[in-house]
């Protein structure tokens, strides 16, 4: 009889181990993926700062390695362009502001995807689309969000205040004639 | 006795992992909740023109940072968004996308309007705009405390 006893006490105790370590892995498993999400965010941070790291060295060769060949850039307009689209655009813009840099203001992630609120600056030291310089420093507001897929930014949107900045070049925005 | 240590060490582990499990799924909730405070106020704001959103999802002291304007409290607010609201007729605002970490959460849309005209020297009056917009909130209990706004 208590060699019964001592039997049953011992399988009742495996049954509670066993069911223990079911509910275990269950919430192990639900930490990994929530865990293997931070990472990844992280990852994609690190990547995005480094984009914009090449992108104020006018490294664009190293820009371009950090993007999917089949990247789709939404800047301005709707319509989104590829990375060569946006090749003489870059250049143009170090060209006329050899300082022109990007400045984190805020940066969160989610999933796939990195959001940037940035502060651009820069003096007006070189032509810009015909435009004289006139040594003025200036400095606006824009907010890019970064799509990535396996390391590599697969889509990219950006809107910023151009007109911010170009009335800080000394550019004049006038209304259109009213039409008589 | 030997089959209790384990036990009890398992269940340590247990708890320690599940603590952790109920905060990351209590913050996955609440970035849920303030990307749909954000839906609603955008509904509220520009679909179906109603005012008393702002009261409803704005902290008194919220903060706007526009391309060009800085607003400052939800009575400054209230005078800004009024005058927008009398000068766009048909507002319409989609919203493309949203993401939100924490207590911040990124939309993309486009609003479309027609102008009618009342906000001065402004032409063409009678024509549709749509406009994309880019906006980060910063929530605080489920409202806007600030708010990062810039459109092309």
């Amino acid at each position: 009889m208590k060699t019964f006893k001592l039997l049953c006490g011992f399988i009742f105790c495996i049954i509670l181990i066993a069911m223990n370590s079911c509910q275990d892995k269950q919430t192990k498993d639900e930490l990994a993926k929530f865990k293997q999400a931070e990472t990844l965010k992280a990852n994609n941070i690190e990547l995005a700062k480094k984009f914009y790291k090449h992108l104020d060295a006018v490294q664009l060769d190293s820009m371009r390695l950090l993007c999917a060949p089949d990247i789709k850039i939404y800047y301005e307009s709707g319509d989104p362009v590829s990375f060569s689209d946006i090749e003489p655009l870059v250049r143009m813009f170090y060209t006329s502001f050899p300082d022109y840099k990007h400045e984190f203001d805020e940066i969160f992630a989610t999933d796939d995807k990195v959001v940037f609120r940035i502060s651009y600056s820069g003096t007006f030291t070189n032509p810009f689309m015909e435009i004289n310089p006139n040594g003025a420093k200036f400095r606006y507001k824009g907010i890019q969000v970064f799509q990535f897929a396996n390391n590599k930014v697969t889509n990219f949107w950006a809107v910023e205040d151009e007109l911010g900045m170009m009335t800080q070049l000394g550019m004049e925005l006038k209304p259109a004639d009213k039409k008589k | 006795m030997f089959l209790l240590i384990p036990m009890l060490m398992f269940s340590c582990q247990d708890k320690q992992a599940l603590t952790e499990l109920k905060s990351l799924k209590a913050q996955q909730a609440l970035e849920e909740q303030n990307k749909s405070v954000i839906k609603r106020y955008w509904d509220g704001k520009w679909n179906e023109r109603r005012p008393e959103i702002l009261d409803e999802l704005l902290t008194k002291n919220v903060l706007h940072h526009g391309s060009t304007d800085e607003i400052n409290g939800i009575e400054e607010y209230k005078k800004v968004y009024n005058t927008y609201l009398s000068a766009m007729d048909n507002t319409r605002f989609e919203i493309i996308e949203l993401i939100a970490e924490g207590n911040l959460v990124m939309s993309r849309g486009i609003c479309s309007a027609t102008y009618n005209g009342k906000l001065g020297d402004i032409y063409p009056v009678g024509k549709e705009i749509s406009v994309r917009f880019f906006t980060v909130f910063k929530l605080i209990d489920g409202k806007i405390a600030e708010e990062w706004e810039l459109f092309q």
